[in-house]
């Protein structure tokens, strides 16, 4: 069987494929990173095209019956419309973008075009290019240089220089998906051994990035582990709630965890939380507080930011 | 609480089992890391995109609790992925039982996303705020990607892949992240704007 192409992934997301065959799209991507950032891409696509209207009506039925159930999957549509309202009508925002320059080396634009073929006629392509640059090779060595024997005893036991090898590695220097870490670009976020000092913060509830004053966490170079100490209004004594931590700028720091409940009064909660400070390198977190909800859906309680300066 | 979530059993997760499963994947602890969102972000996607949107993140994480456990129990994984989406699997099922609130959510959504463009100045004047943090290369290439229309988009998608060197589908993988530091910085924004009113 080959790869699964971008119909099947497409059919995969408007749920129109067989189970043997939704097994083989999830397989390829829990085991292939990049065919994951394939299928992602391919959501993105249909999520532009629910935007602008261009699904057909049963393709829009289901598109709407799968991939607009969440908050965020509305999000998301709301976001292709406006990205694509900006970017392809607006004046404004795109007159202050210059056009695209090309980064492709100049020796790199003959190995461009023949990446836009198709695979099987691609590689004669590249074959061909690679043994005329051979062969020029060989043409311009063999004028320049007339071996005598002590020449080619000084040869001898010395590789001859291989062009195959440098289109390789030239080639190799393409930012193509087979040289790209496929790892999103994310920073560490799990802590290391950590000592057993605990420091203590109490934290201020809000999402303004400013509030550094009073959510500013000192944390010295000795600490292990930092407990994360706030409160929230809830009257259900039975609540129970969870906490993630994320960088500012995106990045989950400290997965989602339960919090401990130290004491409750009426209409609040003191919560708190303990988190390696390894993770917490400087900069800016958000730290999410869901309350699970009676129908299994967490809600979103309190919003922590705060700003880590390590000494 | 009838979910696929049991807090007493998701207590039960211990640090040390956490750091077995960063272990099994990955014997540096930072790489490690990465490694476990990779697998947490493909699961909270296969919820997704098996039309469990709404509760897909505490699937996602009650899925990983699940292999934690199991490895903390002793047990040996060839494929932790391959493991993991036998688990979700398990867990989707188990939630299949209850999809019935799920499909009495969907009559509402699609006339909720056509009211909110109400907000649509709020949306714009993030993302143009978003835009102008990218890099010069990442803001102009998201910017060529999506202009124009249809088969003059596919034809500028070409030139654009022509002109960096590199293939249509590396450009589309390009676009597509550049793509998701936007989505989530609009989203900061937004929430950064609603906390402040």
């Amino acid at each position: 069987m080959g790869a699964v192409e971008d119909d099947q992934r497409r059919d995969y997301l408007l749920g129109q494929l067989s189970e043997s065959e939704v097994e083989r799209v999830e397989e390829e991507y829990f085991a292939d990173d990049e065919a994951f950032e394939h299928l992602s891409a391919v959501e993105d696509d249909l999520i532009d095209a629910y935007a602008l209207h261009q699904l057909s009506r049963i393709d829009r039925r289901r598109f709407e019956e799968r991939l607009v159930l969440s908050p965020a999957q509305r999000q998301r549509v709301r976001f292709a419309r406006t990205m694509l309202h900006a970017v392809s009508g607006s004046h404004e925002t795109t007159q202050r973008v210059p056009s695209l320059r090309g980064t492709a080396p100049w020796w790199a634009s003959p190995f461009a075009f023949v990446r836009t073929l198709n695979p099987a006629l691609s590689l004669t392509a590249a074959a061909v290019l690679i043994l005329a640059a051979l062969f020029g090779w060989r043409l311009i060595h063999r004028s320049s240089v007339t071996p005598t024997p002590d020449h080619q005893a000084q040869q001898v036991g010395t590789p001859s220089p291989q062009p195959g090898n440098d289109n390789t590695l030239q080639a190799s220097q393409f930012p193509s998906p087979t040289n790209q870490s496929t790892v999103p670009d994310r920073e560490p976020t799990i802590a290391p051994k950590q000592s057993k000092t605990v420091l203590a913060f109490t934290l201020v509830a809000g999402l303004v990035r400013d509030a550094g004053a009073s959510n500013r966490l000192v944390i010295p170079r000795d600490v292990g582990q930092v407990r994360l100490d706030f409160s929230i209004a809830e009257s259900d004594e039975l609540a129970t709630f969870r906490a993630e931590l994320r960088k500012a700028e995106g990045g989950l720091v400290w997965p989602a965890r339960s919090v401990r409940v130290e004491s409750r009064t009426k209409g609040q909660v003191k919560l708190s939380l303990d988190v390696p400070s390894a993770p917490l390198k400087d900069g800016d977190f958000i730290l999410t507080i869901n309350k699970a909800a009676k129908n299994g859906s967490p809600e979103t309680v309190a919003d922590y930011t705060f700003r880590v300066v390590r000494k | 609480m009838n979910s696929a979530l049991s807090p007493s059993a998701e207590s039960l997760l211990t640090q040390a089992a956490f750091d077995r499963l960063l272990e099994c994947l990955d014997a540096n602890r930072e790489r490690a890391g990465e490694k476990y969102e990779v697998l947490r972000l493909k699961l909270i996607k296969f919820f997704e995109w098996r039309a469990c949107a709404v509760s897909a993140i505490d699937l996602a994480d009650e899925t990983l609790n699940r292999v934690a456990r199991r490895i903390d129990g002793g047990e040996e994984l060839q494929n932790l992925s391959n493991y993991a989406y036998g688990v979700a699997r398990l867990v989707y099922l188990e939630k299949m039982r209850r999809m019935k609130q799920e499909e009495e959510m969907r009559g509402t959504l699609a006339e909720e996303i056509e009211d909110d463009d109400a907000h649509g100045a709020e949306q714009l004047a993030c993302f143009e705020r978003c835009l102008r943090k990218l890099s010069d290369g990442s803001r102009e290439l998201i910017v060529s990607y999506y202009q124009g229309q249809r088969r003059a988009k596919i034809t500028a998608r070409r030139e654009i892949a022509n002109r960096l060197g590199i293939p249509l589908n590396a450009l589309r993988i390009r676009a597509h992240r550049i793509r998701l530091k936007l989505e989530q910085c609009v989203l900061n924004c937004l929430d950064a704007a609603t906390a402040s009113k």
